[in-house]
């Protein structure tokens, strides 16, 4: 089963079982995980987590430990620490390496809940943009060196003749190029085409 | 030599105790004063000293030194007239060598005539010079004794026990402030000038002595002095004389003024008293912190499942309504238990003082960092002025961001109420004596009433959830950094609080 997964790492039993059945409340699936390895080790987890709500202080791997980790692998998740030692070294380490909040413990539950549902949006989101940068990156791929030179003529704003002047080619090759690339970037418009290309690079930025 | 124009009647028995006398040292002047001859001893250079010339015998009363003539001449002449009965003086003469020689003199006429003239006048003359030198430095060393026993700030006192009279020297009159000489009782002094609660203590030590079951009276109290004012005494006193039935007469001794020391000793133990509490301080910060963990644990699960049974409540519609207020109350209270625990714990770590040289305005900055979620949640901007090239203090880092939070907090919350804009200030500068400061500037409401006189006291809060150590604790801080930490100001307008620290390499 695949979809959007909030993942609780608590070493208390009672905390880690009561955020588990709150988090739920938002309808959510939720894992709960007594130690962060246990984290690293489940693989489904990790490919579907859209939120992390963290311990700081664990035995083991700490919950900023987890954060770095994660960091390696290229795993970019939203991770809402909770701690009941609030020191402010922690906390500036935990939000400098990205954190998406730290919360002290005890804490409203309801900003708990704000908090995790915006972390799974900002995923989500995440998700989707990368989803869609990796297709439109295939398509991308797809052209050949000759329809790449036209698409750039296209974005930069030139003309049909322009651009066969440019490359010193006929107008009619630059013409089956161009619907080539239509074609393959799979738009309607050169409206169209420019947002898509502007847009992958902003998210290659 | 002897004396020629004395009557003829000298006989063996003159001449014996006129060797008598000249053996005992005494020099006979033998004065017939129908002719003025004068027949003197042969020890007459011995006794008046090299003034007189080998053989030559002057008048006795050309050497008299100037200060004593009148008196002696005076009372010889009375002696002459028959007024004085006999004639008696201790006077100086002038001499060749060495300083002027003390005489003692006594004298009398021995023959007068039928009109009652004297006509034959014997004296004897006695060098007192080293018997008064002896006396001399007696009195000397007297005085010495005194004045050393005053110098090392001892006054003394002399108390009759018979008279009730009490001779005090001039240093206890100063102490006490008495300006004239006049006679004084011991009643005067103790116990009319006695502290209060110093009464029965220094009475007791009295009476103890006077009963014989303590060899000195050793007491210190507080007197009352002239200007009304109480000054902390040390005094040490012994019975001198007694009567033949062993009845005290007679009590001498010394008073110190400990009044400094007595000071010294407070100021000492107030500051003991201050370490311990803040000792206490340090202890509860540790003790919180290393409970709060565990208290936090729970109460976060308290208040998630609350939350959770809440929600769940919803789904059962109005048959729940009951339970949903109970319920939310005790969500509220596990917040508010957070709460308290965490403005108890965190602030004196565990392990004491880590100091190194930091750069304040990189800790002010990194705070302010750290502070900028709440500022920004209660609409509170941060101007910063910080001045340049300070000296590094030498600190813990971790500590002095925790005094910087907590006082950042503390003036956020303060301009919690107002209309206006809220701007909190944060400026460092290089105060006096290269010590670096930090003040903290809200635009709030100032110090409540019941915090102002001392803000810093314990469990001084006005805030609904706190626990009123904030700010103890912050002090205990900057103090352990050998820093300080004050109120500059607190009006309507706002409060500045500023902390100074010893730059690293003073």
């Amino acid at each position: 089963m695949s979809g959007p997964l909030v993942c609780v790492v608590d070493d208390d039993d009672a905390v880690r079982l009561s955020m588990g059945l709150l988090i739920e409340t938002l309808g959510l699936p939720v894992r709960c995980f007594p130690t962060a390895l246990d984290v690293l080790a489940d693989g489904d987890a990790l490919e579907r987590v859209h939120c992390l709500v963290l311990d700081v202080r664990m035995p083991g791997l700490s919950g900023v430990g987890l954060q770095e980790r994660l960091g390696k692998l290229g795993r970019v998740v939203p991770i809402i620490f909770v701690s009941a030692h609030g020191d402010v070294p922690m906390v500036a380490r935990a939000m400098r390496e990205g954190a998406f909040d730290f919360l002290q413990k005890p804490f409203n539950e309801q900003v708990l809940l704000d908090r995790v549902l915006e972390a799974v949006q900002l995923a989500a989101r995440r998700r989707q943009e990368s989803a869609w940068l990796a297709n439109v990156q295939s398509r991308l791929d797809s052209l050949t060196a000759r329809e790449r030179d036209v698409m750039e003529g296209m974005v930069g704003g030139r003309l049909n003749k322009q651009i066969a002047e440019d490359l010193g080619i006929s107008m009619k090759t630059v013409e089956q190029h161009r619907s080539r690339v239509m074609e393959k970037l799979q738009v309607d418009s050169l409206a169209e085409l420019v947002r898509i290309v502007v847009r992958s690079c902003r998210q290659e930025d | 030599m002897m004396p020629s124009g004395l009557t003829e009647d000298p006989g063996l028995a003159e001449a014996s105790w006129r060797l008598a006398l000249e053996a005992a040292g005494d020099c006979v002047w033998d004065w017939n004063l129908r002719d003025g001859r004068v027949a003197c001893s042969e020890n007459l250079r011995e006794v008046f000293g090299d003034l007189f010339a080998e053989g030559e015998v002057p008048d006795w009363r050309d050497l008299l030194h100037a200060d004593e003539r009148r008196e002696v001449l005076g009372r010889l002449e009375a002696c002459l007239d028959d007024s004085l009965a006999a004639f008696e003086a201790e006077f100086r003469v002038r001499c060749r060598s060495g300083g002027p020689r003390w005489i003692s003199a006594r004298g009398k006429v021995v023959a007068r005539d039928e009109a009652g003239r004297p006509e034959r006048f014997i004296a004897t003359f006695r060098d007192l010079t080293a018997a008064r030198a002896r006396i001399d430095h007696l009195q000397a060393s007297a005085r010495l004794w005194q004045f050393a026993l005053e110098g090392h700030g001892d006054a003394l006192w002399d108390w009759s026990l018979v008279t009730g009279e009490i001779d005090v020297s001039p240093s206890f009159r100063a102490i006490v402030g008495w300006q004239d000489g006049r006679p004084l009782c011991g009643n005067d002094i103790w116990p009319e000038r006695l502290h209060p609660d110093d009464l029965r203590k220094a009475m007791a030590a009295f009476s103890a002595h006077l009963a014989g079951d303590r060899p000195i009276t050793e007491v210190e109290f507080r007197l009352r002095v002239e200007d009304g004012s109480y000054r902390w005494l040390a005094l040490r006193g012994k019975i001198m004389e007694r009567d033949a039935d062993g009845r005290p007469l007679r009590m001498i001794g010394t008073v110190r003024d400990v009044h400094d020391r007595y000071l010294g000793i407070e100021r000492e133990k107030r500051q003991e008293q201050e370490l311990a509490r803040a000792a206490r301080l340090i202890h509860v910060g540790e003790m919180a912190s290393a409970l709060a963990h565990e208290l936090n644990q729970p109460l976060t699960a308290l208040r998630n499942f609350s939350g959770v049974a809440l929600r769940r409540l919803e789904e059962l519609g109005a048959a729940g309504a009951r339970i949903r207020e109970p319920l939310k109350m005790i969500a509220e209270q596990a917040l508010r238990a957070g709460e308290i625990v965490h403005r108890v714990r965190g602030f004196v770590r565990k392990g004491g003082l880590v100091a190194a040289p930091v750069a304040i305005n990189g800790v002010v900055r990194s705070t302010v960092r750290f502070a900028e979620f709440e500022a920004r949640a209660h609409a509170v901007h941060f101007v910063l002025e910080l001045a340049d090239a300070l000296p590094m203090v030498q600190a813990d880092q971790v500590q002095l961001e925790q005094v910087l939070s907590n006082l950042i907090k503390n003036g956020i919350d303060a301009m919690s109420a107002i209309p206006g804009e809220r701007i909190l200030q944060i400026r460092s500068r290089l105060g006096a004596d290269g010590v670096v400061e930090v003040a903290v500037i809200d635009c709030g409401e100032g110090l409540a009433e019941a915090v102002r006189s001392d803000p810093f006291a314990p469990f001084a809060t006005t805030k609904p959830d706190g626990v009123g150590l904030g700010l103890a604790i912050c002090r205990t801080i900057i103090e352990n950094h050998g820093g300080r930490l004050w109120v500059e100001s607190s009006t309507a307008r706002g409060s500045t609080f500023c902390f100074a620290l010893p730059s690293a390499a003073a």
